[in-house]
């Protein structure tokens, strides 16, 4: 069977097109080919921006040639194994081993096992070691590199931070290899780990101790920690502002322009917010051009504006103002991810937006006392302030976040929890009955490069209990309240704070048929809870466990702008109850 | 002055395998970036005035495809030239002209559509075998929507067919009551004995009944 008959017996074939607008075509005569993995479906990877800029900025390199791959649906998989077919790029359908450079985006801990499963499903051996002359350099970036280690036996090199100059660096030293100025494997791993940001996993060995702890790393000689990378100025770095515009709806199917990089908050439970520093922003001027240029070339209907915290832009209301005859003239709304919640954030989003939308905004926890600790720079006052305006202007639907089994959180800041949601649900109801409310509680996962990844992870058992507290008390009230399935936070906190030996459970999950994870009709946990039997690894070593200071920990490795020191004293000023 | 404009494309092989609604919304974003002046639905969420002619299935590409675009002011005269000159891969726009607002919608026509198919027979139907069928009192067989299954007979919509090595060419009538699909064709030939193995699907021809 060829690939196009295979199409005609899956689901949403649209998935597999490769010619989308914008899309880049060059010959098989570059010097260079590269392939940009997401280990997702179409639908999720082509609304992601790294995977945009790493594509277009390679792309603009004469000598190379930048194609994409995504995880195959279920059904498509089961046919190409059928067939003996290997998984291929998108743009010339070539299977993944033969490029010669293959990169992945770690965005989310529960889709590595389909990282494994792209690579074998393309021909190329997973494990790095196992890899020869021939095979493709395999590496990955992306905020989960933050955490290194659990993924480091299968890439040749990863990438810490930002991508856009390192991407090229990284692809010129591969094509030294393939042109043979590098001769072997090693050479090529030692090359690679000269750049800046680079962390080439076979070159770091931890120790255990008996008790399973690491002892010391043995390094050959290289930068150890790695630096991770920045682009130092957002205006002159590379931004796509032709992006191909995917030939099906996608999940944030919209114009995306960055506004600025890292945040100032310093929220102490938030990884990106550590590992995106220091905070750059990008001139509105810049915002506007780009804006601009994006939707000329696609039609999109629709511009968000991103970054981790939106209205913390001192240039909000001035892009906006500066795009709004240029959006009415195309019909083109704005959205805005990411929104504080106080007054500012409801103004500018009446402004940009209409009502017709939900608004989210995420207060974390129930009490002062617990947002001081986790460092969330919010009173309820703003909250209900917030709420207020967003009632008052007639926003239909107001979604809270807010997470449990954070550190030093008591009963009491449970109740606070169910008590803020129904003040605020009775105080937006008082204004407009249109107005609803709802709440989304998920597991607090201590993630590395934090002030809190020395803590323990709360139990399984007592984050469903308190998820369950609060749910059946709003709910009596007809708040709905959603959230992360809690074996879903628990897997993501094993694999976020694991070491090189989770590699194996990654493995094993794969084998025993984890492809989607991320998906809740795809997940199984029993498949993960074989996994970690079948490698001898107790989970609850990573999870419950409060480490020592003194402890290395699997991402020593990676140093991030924040750094170790300034890490522990905000977590000795968190617990101190200190804002 | 009419501000309805007909559009005649090509849906090419390359992009057959999206839905007839990406190939609405490939229109949409085609109009933007032209700066076609369409007209907009009222409501809470704006549409473009598209409105489609009939669909093709997933996996189809089609030669002579038909939509008819609203204009909220008299366009400038290049519109022919700004919509082939911003259409995405795969999307070809062939024609435009004016139709009388008026008018009948797309929709409400009846059109007979020749599809050619590509693939391979087990076994070539015979001539013989094609002409009986087609002479047949009733052509029933089973459909069945997400609720029910029921029987249609397709006796009213099947106009001709032939076949050869290689391919097989139909010829159907469809109104806005209904029509036939070609699975339900290779069906009735699957059932005579003759099994075609599909490659690609093609409507060559989409023609407007009055």
């Amino acid at each position: 069977m060829t690939i196009e008959e295979i199409l005609f017996q899956v689901e949403k074939p649209g998935r597999y097109l490769g010619c989308e607008l914008n899309s880049v075509h060059k010959g098989f005569d570059v010097s260079l080919r590269a392939v940009i993995c997401y280990p997702d479906l179409y639908e999720v990877g082509m609304s992601n921006l790294g995977i945009s800029i790493i594509y277009h900025r390679l792309n603009q390199e004469r000598e190379f040639w930048c194609e994409r791959a995504f995880a195959p649906a279920p059904d498509l998989e089961e046919k190409l194994r059928e067939n003996g077919l290997p998984l291929f790029s998108l743009e010339s359908r070539t299977p993944l081993k033969d490029f010669d450079l293959i990169g992945f985006s770690l965005q989310y801990e529960l889709t590595y096992p389909q990282v494994l499963n792209m690579l074998e499903l393309g021909g190329v051996p997973i494990r790095t070691e196992d890899r020869e002359k021939k095979d493709p350099v395999v590496v990955a970036g992306g905020p989960c590199t933050a955490n290194p280690e659990p993924m480091a036996p299968f890439f040749d090199a990863m990438l810490l931070g930002d991508g856009e100059e390192a991407a090229v660096e990284i692809a010129r030293t591969v094509l030294d290899y393939k042109r043979g100025a590098i001769y072997t494997r090693s050479e090529l791993h030692y090359a690679l780990s000269k750049i800046p940001g680079v962390y080439v996993p076979s070159l770091y060995q931890p120790h255990f101790s008996d008790s399973g702890v690491i002892l010391s790393w043995e390094t050959k000689g290289e930068p150890w920690p790695v630096r991770s990378r920045r682009v130092k100025d957002l205006d002159s770095a590379f931004f796509p502002t032709k992006p191909i515009l995917p030939g099906i709806e996608t999940i944030h199917d919209r114009a995306q322009v960055e506004l600025f990089r890292g945040c100032l908050r310093g929220c102490r439970f938030c990884e990106a917010g550590f590992v995106y520093r220091p905070r750059r922003y990008k001139r509105p001027e810049t915002v506007i051009f780009q804006a601009k240029e994006i939707l000329e070339n696609t039609g999109w209907e629709e511009l968000g504006l991103v970054s981790l915290s939106t209205c913390d832009y001192p240039w909000l209301e001035q892009v906006i103002l500066g795009l709004e005859s240029d959006l009415r003239k195309r019909r083109v709304q704005i959205s805005l991810p990411s929104l504080r919640a106080d007054s500012f954030s409801v103004r500018i989003a009446r402004l940009a937006m209409g009502s017709n939308i939900t608004l989210t905004f995420a207060p974390e926890a129930g009490t002062q006392r617990l947002r001081n600790i986790i460092g969330k720079d919010l009173s309820e006052e703003e909250i209900l302030e917030a709420v207020r305006l967003a009632a008052q202007n007639r926003f239909s639907r107001v979604k809270l976040y807010f997470m449990v089994g954070l550190p030093g959180e008591t009963e009491k800041d449970l109740e606070g929890i169910i008590n803020l949601v129904l003040k605020l649900n009775q105080e937006a109801r008082s204004i407009n009955r249109k107005t609803h409310l709802s709440v989304s509680c998920s597991g607090f996962v201590p993630k590395p490069q934090t002030p809190f990844q020395w803590e323990k992870m709360e139990g399984l058992s007592e984050l469903k209990r308190k998820r369950y507290f609060i749910r059946s008390r709003l709910e009596q009230r007809g708040i709905e309240v959603g959230g992360q399935k809690e074996e879903l936070s628990f897997l993501e906190g094993v694999i976020a704070r694991g070491d090189r030996r989770v590699a194996d459970v990654i493995e094993a999950a794969w084998k025993n048929g984890s492809r989607l994870d991320g998906w809740s009709d795809h997940f199984s946990f029993e498949r993960w809870e074989k996994a970690f039997e079948a490698c001898g690894i107790d989970p609850s070593f990573y999870l419950y466990r409060k480490r020592d200071k003194s402890e290395s920990l699997p991402w020593e490795g990676a140093l991030y702008t924040a750094g170790k020191e300034y890490l522990f004293r905000e977590r000795m000023r968190a617990l101190s109850g200190n804002e | 002055m009419s501000k309805r404009v007909r559009i005649r494309y090509k849906k090419g092989k390359e992009i057959a395998f999206l839905s007839h609604l990406d190939i609405w919304r490939a229109f949409s974003r085609l109009v933007r970036r032209a700066e076609i002046p369409i007209e907009f639905s009222q409501g809470f969420h704006p549409r473009p005035m598209i409105s489609m002619g009939p669909a093709l299935p997933v996996g189809a590409s089609g030669e002579e495809e038909l939509l008819d675009i609203f204009l909220e002011r008299e366009p400038d005269s290049d519109l022919l030239s700004r919509l082939k000159a911003c259409s995405p891969p795969g999307l070809e726009i062939k024609e435009t002209w004016f139709v009388e607002e008026k008018d009948k919608a797309l929709t409400a026509f009846p059109f007979l559509s020749l599809w050619y198919l590509s693939g391979t027979w087990e076994k070539v139907p015979e001539e013989d075998f094609l002409k009986a069928l087609l002479q047949r009192e009733e052509l029933f067989t089973l459909r069945s929507t997400p609720k029910v299954v029921k029987q249609i007979n397709l006796k009213k919509y099947l106009r001709a067919l032939r076949a050869r090595r290689g391919f097989l060419e139909v010829e159907l009538y469809s109104s806005p009551l209904g029509g036939a699909r070609l699975e339900e064709v290779l069906r009735l030939l699957e059932e005579g004995g003759y099994k075609f193995c599909l490659e690609a699907i093609s409507r060559r021809k989409l023609i407007p009944l009055e």
